[in-house]
């Protein structure tokens, strides 16, 4: 009986991203609330074929933003606030009176993490809706 | 009205607020127990988690650790915080959409077995155990100060209070009194801060202080450049120039943080939210509102350097303020006139002999004689070190505490900060109690030795085990095993690198990684980190035996490299995990 339902549900699924997304309202609720139900349980995938090429263009876009902000965290923390330090120290410009390098290490890389952790919410959101993997938010 | 009952009224109001949270979001069922019923706000999240995250060693020592080292301690700063980006980026959205309470859950269902779910626990409870023993101890130093007892009963005083509260109310519990800590330790670290900023550049906000000028008495110098002048002519090093290794400043920063996004305790703050959405907007206000502690601590590192200096370089013993008897009285602050011209010298190692050295003394810690020396100092036993013309010596832990105190201000600030101290001891105490318990309960006894536990028992397990934990840390706590607090929770977070955090990135990026390369790659990773750190705490290793120059608080980023060469390569060699595993990956890559 358990199978059964799984397999009604995820046919619902199936159905909803083959047509893009795009299902009736009907439809893509009844996914949704599947999901939502199961949450907390193994929920079998393995039938969900159709699922498959949307999925990996979400995934695709999402490790690339993933790199480009490891890229920005590398560079604020590991580059300007340790290896590149001294010369930045010397050759920049200084933040108030403090050196550039000394600065970063102390204040401005604590700072662009947060700025960079703000920009990686207000992206991820945005590819969640792009892709219509949106959860139910207020329930 | 004197210090001690400003200190009386504010922590005996602190405290009471906790327990009465607690006991009014006590935990009912299990899923409250662990956590918190999963439907937290990520405001609320975002505090809570900040108050875990800053634990006693950030509070105290820190900013003592930025006085007195400059820019090397920005490796505190941007490990314990750049490790955030990583955990959120990586780790928590990921580890929430699986939907299971704990790491060793993940773990154990990823990896498809129970011997990698049993390394797991192992692992978990080790590196919670050593966190939680700093921490202990930290409360019980701040009680000692406070009542003039002795450290064991302001241990156990600690832990008693920690018990009741972490046990009764759950994850539910704490996730409420932290929010409230939070907002303690905020208001205690700041409110010093802007003081002195006043004071001694005429800047409200601390950070802008840092980065102006230098104003009190005379011309506005360049605030860093006052303060490299006055590190340059005592003999210390620049204050904006390090003296460790570039290497070495390296790895440390990268165990810090990589241990940051693989500690359990952390990354389980994550699970109280209610879905992946909310995980990121609460990872934000976790960030920001730890921001807030980690862009002061330097301007509290700096303003203390100057005032220490100022107050005490060449006064003569005699117009010393109060508060260096006080600290002197707690054993914290230590002066030999070698001199014996009755004023306090205090000098770097580039004053003395070998250009290398400025120890006041002989041994790490000072050890008080009977008896006052000819201006009223107490007299040490250790042997004056006659080739440093230093005289002065003091704990690093004591500068926030004592940063109020040397620029004046009113007592109630004191009292606070005394209140926010205690609060981020804690705050992490109980977080990692709860982790440690889980642990037992939920991921040993349920899913391993007895899975036909009811929901009744398994509390009953939690309790049970968060006592015995208890027991175990406040045993440590009381006879700390070696070195102190600072460095053995840095210790704990190279064993999370070089454990957890390539298990879990590879069970969510890599879907070919199996369970024989996850439990190879974590057992190797956390044996030679341990192995490397016990022999060089323990077992008497030098300095020059260092691998690549590498001290043992960084040699966790190269466990952790080792890690993942190890489960890759054993990886390939044994067979691809099922299909089950591959799909579980996927659900889980998409929230």
């Amino acid at each position: 009986m358990e199978n059964l339902r799984n397999g009604i549900r995820n046919t619902r699924i199936w159905l909803v991203v083959n047509e893009k997304g795009y299902g009736s309202g009907f439809l893509s609720s009844c996914a949704i609330r599947g999901l939502l139900d199961h949450k907390d349980t193994k929920f079998p995938m393995r039938s969900i074929q159709g699922k498959g090429a949307a999925q990996d263009r979400y995934w695709k876009a999402n490790l690339q933003w993933l790199i480009v902000i490891l890229g920005t965290w590398f560079f604020v923390s590991f580059g300007c606030g340790i290896l590149f330090r001294e010369w930045l120290d010397e050759n920049l410009f200084r933040v108030g009176t403090a050196p550039f390098g000394f600065w970063m290490a102390q204040q401005g890389s604590i700072i662009s993490f947060v700025l960079l952790l703000i920009a990686y919410t207000k992206i991820m959101n945005g590819l969640d809706a792009k892709f219509k993997v949106d959860e139910e938010d207020s329930k | 009205m004197s210090q001690d009952l400003w200190n009386y009224i504010f922590i005996g109001t602190s405290f009471a607020l906790y327990i009465g949270i607690a006991f009014k979001q006590r935990a009912g069922s299990t899923k409250e127990y662990y956590v918190a019923g999963g439907g937290v706000s990520p405001f609320a999240n975002g505090m809570a988690t900040a108050a875990d995250w800053m634990s006693a060693a950030t509070f105290i020592s820190m900013a003592g650790t930025l006085a007195s080292s400059g820019y090397d301690g920005s490796r505190f700063l941007m490990g314990w915080t750049g490790g955030f980006v990583l955990l959120t980026v990586l780790m928590v959205p990921f580890l929430r959409k699986f939907g299971k309470a704990t790491v060793p859950d993940f773990i154990g269902d990823r990896y498809y077995s129970k011997a990698a779910r049993l390394v797991a626990i192992v692992c978990a409870i080790f590196i919670c155990l050593t966190y939680i023993m700093g921490q202990m101890r930290g409360v019980g130093i701040v009680f000692s100060q406070l009542f003039g007892i002795g450290i064991p009963a302001g241990v156990i005083i600690g832990a008693t209070i920690v018990f009741f509260y972490a046990g009764l109310g759950g994850m539910k519990g704490i996730t409420y009194t932290q929010v409230a800590q939070y907002c303690v330790m905020a208001f205690a670290y700041t409110i010093p801060a802007i003081f002195i900023a006043i004071a001694l550049t005429g800047d409200v906000v601390p950070q802008l202080g840092l980065i102006g000028d230098f104003t009190k008495g005379g011309d506005p110098t360049p605030f860093l450049e006052k303060l490299n002048k006055i590190n340059t002519d005592l003999g210390f090093s620049k204050y904006t120039d390090g003296s460790l290794s570039k290497i070495d400043m390296f790895c440390i920063t990268a165990a810090l943080m990589f241990g940051t996004a693989g500690l359990p305790h952390v990354i389980v703050r994550f699970f109280t939210v209610k879905n992946v959405k909310a995980v990121r907007r609460s990872a934000c206000w976790t960030l920001s509102f730890i921001a807030v502690i980690y862009l002061t601590a330097p301007t509290i590192g700096a303003f203390a350097r100057v005032n220490l200096i100022g107050e005490l370089h060449d006064t003569s013993y005699k117009d010393a303020p109060a508060w260096f008897q006080d600290f002197e009285e707690t054993g914290q602050m230590a002066w030999i006139d070698k001199n014996g011209d009755g004023k306090i010298q205090y000098f770097g190692p580039g004053k003395s002999e070998s250009g290398k050295d400025g120890a006041v003394f002989a041994g790490k810690a000072p050890i008080f004689a009977e008896g006052l020396g000819a201006s009223g100092e107490r007299l040490l036993t250790n042997d004056p070190v006659s080739a440093s013309p230093n005289e002065l010596w003091f704990g690093k832990d004591i500068m926030v505490m004592a940063n109020p105190r040397m620029a004046g201000l009113p007592k109630w600030v004191i009292a606070l900060l005394m209140a926010g101290c205690i609060a981020a001891a804690l705050s992490t105490a109980a977080g990692l109690l709860l982790v440690l318990s889980t642990s037992i309960s939920h991921d040993l006894m349920k899913k391993v030795v007895k899975p036909d536990l009811t929901d009744k028992e398994e509390i009953k397990w939690a309790r049970l085990a968060s006592l015995g934990a208890l027991l175990v840390a406040v045993w440590f706590g009381i006879n700390p095993p070696g070195t102190f607090v600072a460095k053995t929770v840095a210790f704990a977070f190279g064993l999370a690198a070089s454990s957890f955090f390539p298990a879990l990135l590879l069970g969510i990026f890599s879907k070919g990684m199996n369970k024989e390369g996850a439990i190879a790659g974590m057992v190797t990773g956390i044996l030679f980190t341990l192995g490397y750190i016990i022999y060089f705490t323990y077992l008497g290793g030098t300095k020059s035996q260092y691998l690549w120059g590498i001290s043992p608080e960084g040699i966790g980023f190269i466990g952790m490299i080792l890690n993942f060469i190890v489960s890759i390569v054993v990886s390939r060699l044994t067979p691809a995990p099922p299909q089950e595993i591959r799909d579980l990956v996927d659900r889980v890559r998409h929230p």
